[in-house]
């Protein structure tokens, strides 16, 4: 830091400089942000302090009063608490603040006990010299609580509900009792005896209270009854068969293992000490000094020693220090010497030191002694990474044993193993969500897997991982840990110069904030997220600036470190740095939402929450409409219903985005909620929107032959053309091409569909390219074009549009199998149709339910399978009947009935042909051609001959009006049939004569052999 | 210390790829089970208990339940109170629609979220053998090594006593209990779209594989659903036992297990005599 006035350097901590005398003050001026974090609280309230005061003396009370406190807090501090204030008899003390430890809950537990047991020295005292006893009431709770770290401040340390619930458990003990509140449990786990204490109805709470009674701790902090060591031991088969090398080495035997807390490593050692038998000790190494620098090491001796003796003059030494307090008396040289001495005593011993990277300098020397010594003893260390962080060279002192975390199939049979007792059914979806989460951590795994088979939130953290994770943040210096949590904000990945534009853009980057550029100016950004890199919290992506979290958990409890009202700031100001960054309307709309939804959710109401919400839903809106033109039906739901809740009713965003999402939600087959959508559309918006929606309604309700649809796509096409909108000209195109070929006027369709095309193209609208094309591809086949010209350029559109579009792929290879069929390639049209099932399947496509089934069965029609074609058939007409898409149903029901009576099965077809005549109304040729053709087929098997030459004639006469030499020939062949069904052979010679010629003007060689094989059977009639 | 690689379905492989050869007289289906509905054979099913007037179930002729004491004792009880997640109905019904005029029985050891303890299990297992059902489905097993003894002792008592203990193999690859003792008949699953195909493993533990994946099952509110594991592979072979023990009601378990083999799908009998 460099002075203020003369810019000379200043000495750490210095409040004046040394060489100009000013005040060094400027520093933080701000004031510390707001966090929230996981703490625990403890109150302890004297009981029945009213009546003492009657019966005391105010001084001798006073005196009381104040040996009380200060033995409460003696017990709270000794245990790493702070007393947050008094309050009337009470104490208020929290855990976790300022600084957090992974065990804060244990901690606060152990000194609520310690507080009774401190209490009861003093009653004996108090009973002795005045005849009075104390007793108190004790609750403790864990949970958020946002706070404030600046334990000078004289702002309160924490406030939240957490707060106020531990006051009421307090309040709600009885003399003596200690209740705690049901996260202390978890977090604390096994470890703490407890009793159901009842759901308590609790002041201010709506729901009952799940408290517990706390009877005392279990043991020491044993890792094995925190982390579940009785589900079954998974992998790590190298790891197991190294510890077998170390054991068997002659050298100095040192191994450490290192792994992230939770990845197993006290387990592994456990484990590979059960399957070897060896005779050991084991020890834990403390955070906090409360022994002798050796303490760990003495507590694994003597777990070794057991009852055994040894040497004389070695255990007096050891008796006098190591064995005493841990201390290394009368000398670390003298302490390892009677060690080896004693070790050389038993076969192969193995000692055990735990949680090494808290060990102090002279454990990591008597370590070092002891592994080199004389004496056959193998030193097992387990230490988290921070251990070679802090002393690098302990990668010389032995070699290292990585521990890396589970791999999927490892970590599955786990989460299998973590229920004592489970069914055998196979629940996909929730465990894999876990393991996701769990990144191969065991210890992560299993809290996961507590906190989802408790029933509590599986989304949420378990107190438990958040207390570990937090503790590892919590001791990052300060600019590590801002540029952590503004890390968190960008995403689960985040480049460095989003991350330093974030910084630069608040307090964080300015003078005074933990990422300020340093004295030179330079970047400080870059050298912390290298020292977070080497933290391994973050680890650079694909080189270069990109980073991403080394685990999603890291990245939450980070997020979840800050207040929201921080949260809030931050998004806000990620949207501006990554804006100009050039980020996708999806990214930005976000972050905008975020930054909303959090300044809603603390009340705010300044207008610029406002405008963020208004920001925050164009931006969905149009990222959206990004996706849905990208036929991203998914990804175009989710931000377009984002969109519609951000947006009121009527806004700009508000229309564009439920206009969408009604398209969405008809194109997933949730016909209904689109069709409202779309009406609530037509009726708010402008002149151009209105029409779109107007449009779209008129799909759903086409009218007979797509009239309507037609009509209305007329009307609206010169509102387009005005308003230059591409997308309005291709529907509307589109929807008067339709109309041309339900007509059968395949030439006008194809003109209408080149347009339709060219502005689907322009608009970048994908699903109408895909229409198009389809539409495109079903004039081909029935219009004018010969079956050879039509497969090749079927195909090269297919070149041109389908590689990189699946929906054009589906939409063309449909009737590109129909043409290939029609060439009698019929290992082609079933690989088109296969393909397009496919597509379909992974694009989630209701439509394709209809109209695969359809193809399918004109395939299988003329491939001479008129049994299966039905079959494919009555699964299309379920499926529109499901789909709502009862429009569809009039041709398939057609289709249907043809089928049937090619099948030979005039009953089913007539089934099918119900009340339709000659004579209904608005039927467009090509549908009447067909429908006169079938039922003039099945009147002819009736015997009904007059009514049926009328049909077959009025066949023949829609069939001219169409320009489609397929419905002609269709319609000669059905005349044919007609025919030879009443006794004629020669006519029916006659018009299969007829059909083969228009077949083959086509190109049509199914038709062609058909045709010529009723010719034959005539020929033999005759 | 290598273990060897764990696999109990007949993943990836068919019916055909597993032939064996059996000695002895064959024994054929239809004389194993044909024509019988399981009639008088009494199944327990220990699981999530049984959803009452489920149709696809129909009546349930008991249901207990294993009840935990705040001191942690457990004793069993009758219960009008259904099932807690829809397994021990899915069950059931398996079990129903394969044997139909068998008697249904329901113990629950498990809670709402398919998962339950050790000492529960014991207690509810432990009663059903002593109740002396014919049949005993377990779809489901502990990993905790600390129970193995004592569920191989009731196992075996079982099997003395005569009551078939059908148990189903874990879903995924780990060591769990007690389907695997030779004390009961052990299920997992199949593949195959056949829903009245089982097959006999040539490579055990697992000793039989029977329907189920995406197999249709009663669950809560009378509703079905489509699920998949060997939970509902086991009862199918379950209600097969209960067919068999209808039609031959002197077989012992021992004599059943080898009835199911021989009239395996997969399994064909020799009978060349002594060599």
């Amino acid at each position: 830091m460099n002075c203020p006035s003369c810019s000379g350097e200043l000495p750490t901590g210095a409040r004046f400089c040394p060489g100009c005398g000013s005040p060094a003050a400027a520093a933080p001026a701000r004031p510390a942000p707001a966090e929230r974090r996981l703490v625990t609280l403890v109150f302890c309230d004297l009981v029945g302090s009213t009546a003492l005061s009657g019966r005391l003396d105010p001084e001798a009370l006073r005196a009381v009063t104040l040996r009380y406190f200060e033995l409460m807090t003696a017990r709270i501090e000794a245990h790493g608490g702070t007393v947050e204030k008094f309050v009337g008899d009470a104490v208020m003390a929290v855990f976790g603040i300022p600084v957090l430890h992974e065990d804060d809950a244990r901690r606060a537990l152990a000194a609520a006990l310690d507080m009774r047991t401190a209490l009861a020295g003093l009653n004996e005292e108090l009973t002795a010299a005045l005849g009075i006893r104390l007793d108190v009431r004790i609750g403790v709770n864990t949970g958020e609580a946002v706070a404030s770290t600046d334990a000078s401040s004289r702002q309160a340390l924490v406030s939240g509900e957490v707060v106020n619930i531990a006051a009421r458990l307090e309040q709600h003990a009885a003399a003596g009792e200690i209740l705690i509140g049901p996260d202390t449990l978890h977090a604390v786990g096994p470890a703490a005896r407890t009793e159901d204490a009842g759901p308590l109805a609790l002041k201010g709470l709506s729901e009952l209270f799940p408290a517990h009674r706390l009877l005392g701790l279990r043991g020491d902090d044993d890792p094995a009854l925190l982390r579940r060591f009785d589900t079954p031991f998974i992998g790590r088969e190298s790891q197991l068969t190294l510890l077998d090398g170390a054991f068997e080495a002659t050298g100095p035997r040192l191994l450490t293992v290192t792994g992230e807390a939770g990845l197993g490593k006290t387990r592994l050692i456990h484990e590979w000490l059960r399957r070897t038998g060896a005779r050991h000790g084991a020890g834990r190494c403390r955070p906090y000094g409360e022994s002798g620098s050796l303490a760990a090491l003495a507590e694994a001796v003597r777990q070794l020693l057991g009852s055994a003796e040894g040497p004389a003059t070695a255990l007096r030494t050891l008796r006098a220090g190591l064995l005493l307090d841990g201390t290394p008396n009368p000398s670390l040289a003298d302490t390892c010497a009677a060690l080896g001495e004693l070790l050389a005593g038993f076969d192969a011993p193995v000692l055990v030191l735990d949680d090494f990277h808290w060990a102090t300098e002279a454990l990591r020397e008597a370590v070092t002694r002891l592994a080199a010594g004389p004496a056959r003893v193998l030193v097992l260390c387990a230490a988290r990474p921070e251990l070679l962080e802090r002393t690098p060279e302990w990668a010389a002192a032995g070699p290292l044993l990585p521990l890396p975390g589970l791999s999927p199939a490892e970590s599955a049979r786990l989460a299998a193993g973590l229920a004592e007792v489970s069914a055998h059914l196979q629940q996909p979806g929730t465990a894999a969500r876990l393991l996701e989460r769990a990144e191969g951590n065991p210890l992560h795994l299993e809290q996961l897997h507590a906190m989802a088979a408790e029933g509590r939130d599986p989304g949420g953290l378990p107190p438990t991982v958040q207390a570990l994770l937090g503790a590892r943040i919590d001791a990052l210096a300060p600019p590590e840990r801002t540029a952590l949590s503004l890390a968190a904000v960008v995403g689960r990945e985040f480049d460095r110069a989003e991350l330093t534009g974030l910084a630069r853009s608040g307090p964080e980057g300015q003078p005074g904030g933990e990422l300020q550029p340093d004295g030179a100016g330079a970047d400080t950004v870059r050298p912390t997220l290298y020292r977070l890199t080497r933290r391994r919290l973050v680890e650079p992506d694909r080189g270069g600036a990109r980073y991403r979290f080394s685990s999603g958990l890291v990245q939450e409890v980070s997020y979840q470190g800050t207040a929201k009202r921080v949260r809030a700031d931050r998004h806000e100001r990620a949207a501006e740095v990554l804006a100009s960054r050039g980020a996708t309307d999806a990214t930005l709309g976000g972050h905008l939402a975020r930054a909303y939804r959090y300044r809603a959710q603390l009340g705010s109401l300044e207008p610029r929450t406002e405008l963020l919400r208004r920001r925050a839903a164009a931006h969905l809106a149009a990222a959206g409409a990004q996706a849905l033109a990208r036929a991203d039906l998914g990804w175009a739901d989710d931000l377009l219903t984002a969109a519609v809740e951000l947006a009121r009713e009527g806004e700009p965003a508000w229309l564009t985005a439920a206009w969408r999402l009604a398209e969405v939600r008809l194109a997933t087959g949730r016909t209904e909620e689109g069709q409202a959508l779309l009406r609530r559309v037509a009726e708010a918006a402008g002149p151009v929107l209105a029409a779109h929606a107007r449009l779209s309604l008129a799909v759903l309700d086409p009218g007979p032959g797509l009239a309507e649809a037609a009509r209305t796509a007329e009307e609206v096409l010169p509102l387009f053309e005005a308003a230059g909108d591409d997308l309005g000209l291709a529907r509307a195109c589109l929807r008067l091409a339709q109309h041309q070929q339900l007509r059968g006027r395949h030439g006008a369709a194809e003109v209408l569909l080149e347009r339709a095309l060219a502005h689907a193209v322009r608009a970048g609208a994908e699903p109408e390219r895909a229409a198009a094309l389809g539409a495109v591809g079903v004039s081909l086949w029935l219009g004018p074009t010969p079956v050879p010209a039509a497969v090749e350029r079927c195909r090269a559109l297919l070149a041109e549009h389908g590689p990189t579009r699946r929906t054009v792929r589906i939409t063309l290879n449909c009737p590109l199998a129909v043409l290939l069929a029609l060439r009698e390639d019929w290992a082609g049209a079933r690989r088109c149709l296969a393909e397009a099932a496919a597509l379909g399947e992974e694009l989630g496509f209701a439509e394709a339910l209809v109209f695969l089934p359809v193809f399918r069965a004109t395939v299988d029609s003329l491939a001479g399978h008129p049994g299966r074609a039905a079959e494919q058939l009555g699964a299309a007409m379920r499926a529109c009947r499901e789909l709502g898409a009862t429009t569809l149903l009039p041709a398939v029901t057609r289709d249907l009935a043809r089928a049937h009576l090619d099948d030979g099965d005039p009953a089913a077809a007539r089934a099918h042909l119900g009340g339709d005549g000659p004579g209904t109304p608005g039927l467009p040729p090509a549908d009447a051609a067909d429908l006169y053709g079938s039922l003039a087929r099945l009147r002819a098997l009736e015997g009904r001959a007059e009514e049926a030459e009328q049909l077959a004639e009025q066949a023949l006469a829609e069939a001219a009006g169409t320009d489609s030499p397929v419905l002609w020939a269709t319609a000669a062949l059905d005349r044919a049939r007609t025919a030879l069904a009443l006794g004629r052979p020669a006519e029916a010679g006659r018009w299969a004569g007829q059909a083969r010629h228009w077949y083959t003007r086509k190109g049509h060689l199914a038709g062609l052999h058909r045709a010529a094989d009723l010719a034959t059977t005539t020929k033999e009639q005759r | 210390m290598t273990t060897p690689a764990l696999t109990w379905s007949l993943r990836g492989r068919a019916p055909d790829d597993i032939p064996v050869v059996a000695d002895g007289l064959p024994v054929t289906p239809e004389w194993a089970w044909e024509g019988s509905t399981g009639h008088g054979v009494r199944v327990c099913v220990v699981d999530s208990g049984i959803e009452r007037d489920h149709p696809l179930v129909g009546p349930v002729d008991g249901s207990y339940v294993v009840v935990k004491e705040q001191d942690g004792s457990v004793r069993v009880e009758p219960t009008e109170t259904g099932d807690s997640c829809g397994h021990g109905t899915a069950c059931g019904g398996i079990v129903r629609r394969v044997a139909p005029d068998c008697e249904l029985y329901s113990v629950r050891v498990l809670g709402e979220r398919f998962s339950g303890t050790g000492d529960v299990l014991l207690a509810g297992l432990r009663w059903a053998v002593e109740q002396r059902f014919d049949v005993i489905n377990l779809s489901l097993s502990t990993t905790r090594e600390k129970f193995a003894e004592a569920l191989r002792a009731i196992s075996d008592e079982a099997y003395f006593g005569r009551t078939v203990i059908v148990a189903a193999a874990h879903n995924t690859p780990v060591e769990s209990f007690p389907w695997r003792y030779s004390s009961v008949i052990s299920v997992g699953s199949h593949q195959e779209e056949d829903p009245g195909l089982y097959l006999y493993n040539p490579r055990p533990p697992v000793e039989f594989f029977a329907p189920g994946q995406n197999v249709t099952v009663p669950w809560l509110g009378g509703a079905t659903i489509r699920t998949t594991g060997n939970s509902f592979a086991t009862p199918y072979l379950a209600g097969l036992c209960a067919r068999v023990l209808a039609k031959h009601p002197e077989l012992t378990p021992f004599q059943l297990k080898s009835v199911l083999y021989q009239a395996a799908s997969n399994v064909t009998a020799r009978t060349g005599g002594a060599r």
